[in-house]
């Protein structure tokens, strides 16, 4: 038992040491983020000044799947090791994760409507991520729908590995349903097509949105820990009482 | 200046963006820092009414009190 708590202790000791530094990074990334893609950026000789939306679109996208990921990854510790801490990172992670998911889909909308003439399409691509940002909700909705809140946690994880199939889907929807979305220009296996001019702020906006869930992760974990000591403290308090009644009767 | 801030006639779709995303992220830093802020007020209190010495000033709880949540 104690060298269980042992772990959290120590893991909360280090994450209090980094998250400053986690935060100042994340000043300076979105200073020099924002500069170079709302200034420095030339506007684009076909999109104009709405290629600036990409430097928040994109980067909100990949955390969406990325976080997705972390929490599948969690949720899996958090199942096969029950290790205490997987399940807080899990869910204090979603939503982080809910957050970039809606932050992608709304710039992504306000993106298309000038370049593609609508707000919104049925298109693979949109479909999946909307379903990604309903699988988020589910799952916090699945944490707090038990009187029990380990076994919430656990469902939760079982889901959230279950949902974890949504993300190949977004992957490749842009190839499985070529309609409105465009393919990959980044992260592709013949490597970035996309303008190295374009590219470079874009990965300095990629790299301060996933610091950004890191510092945010921490705070939320932090908060989480704290759930978990207020039950089991008012728990404690109750049983106390309790058996001082029963003394007493 | 106005010029920049127009956008091309596209400032609504651009600053919408970006206001969007600040507002979210934003809130989202705001509301954890209360919770964890009202959360950890609420175990302090707890502690205190509990006759203290259970909690270290960084609300760390002792090890005795722990074992239930792990069940």
């Amino acid at each position: 038992m104690i060298t269980r708590f042992a772990q959290p202790a120590r893991f909360f000791a280090l994450a209090d040491r980094i998250a400053p530094w986690l935060w100042g990074l994340v000043v300076i990334g979105l200073g020099v983020g924002l500069v170079w893609g709302l200034v420095i950026v030339e506007p684009d000789y076909q999109q104009g000044e709405t290629v600036r939306i990409m430097y928040i679109h994109v980067p909100s996208a990949w955390m969406a799947m990325f976080v997705y990921a972390s929490m599948a990854v969690a949720s899996f510790v958090a199942l096969v090791w029950r290790h205490p801490l997987a399940e807080i990172a899990a869910v204090a992670s979603a939503p982080i994760g809910a957050a970039f998911t809606f932050c992608s889909l709304v710039t992504g909308s306000l993106w298309g409507k000038p370049m593609w003439g609508t707000y919104w399409e049925w298109d693979g691509r949109m479909t999946s991520v909307l379903i990604l940002f309903f699988i988020y909700m589910a799952y916090m909705a699945l944490v707090h729908a038990f009187e029990d809140p380990a076994q919430g946690r656990r469902i939760a994880s079982i889901f959230a590995l279950v949902g974890a199939l949504i993300l190949p889907v977004i992957k490749f929807s842009v190839d499985w349903w070529n309609t409105l979305h465009q393919a990959s220009s980044v992260f592709r296996m013949d490597g970035p097509t996309i303008e190295a001019s374009l590219l470079w702020p874009l990965l300095v906006m990629g790299i301060t949105f996933q610091l950004l869930y890191f510092a945010l992760l921490i705070l939320r974990m932090r908060s989480e820990m704290a759930a978990v000591r207020l039950r089991s403290a008012r728990l404690s308090l109750m049983r106390r009482s309790q058996t001082a009644e029963a003394v007493a009767s | 200046m106005a010029d920049y801030f127009a956008m091309g006639g596209y400032a609504f779709y651009v600053w919408g963006s970006y206001i969007l995303v600040a507002l979210v992220m934003g809130g989202i830093f705001v509301w954890s820092v209360q919770e964890l802020k009202t959360r950890q007020a609420a175990l302090d209190r707890l502690k205190a009414q509990d006759g203290g010495g259970a909690t270290d000033n960084a609300g760390r709880s002792a090890p005795t009190d722990d074992n239930e949540e792990r069940t």
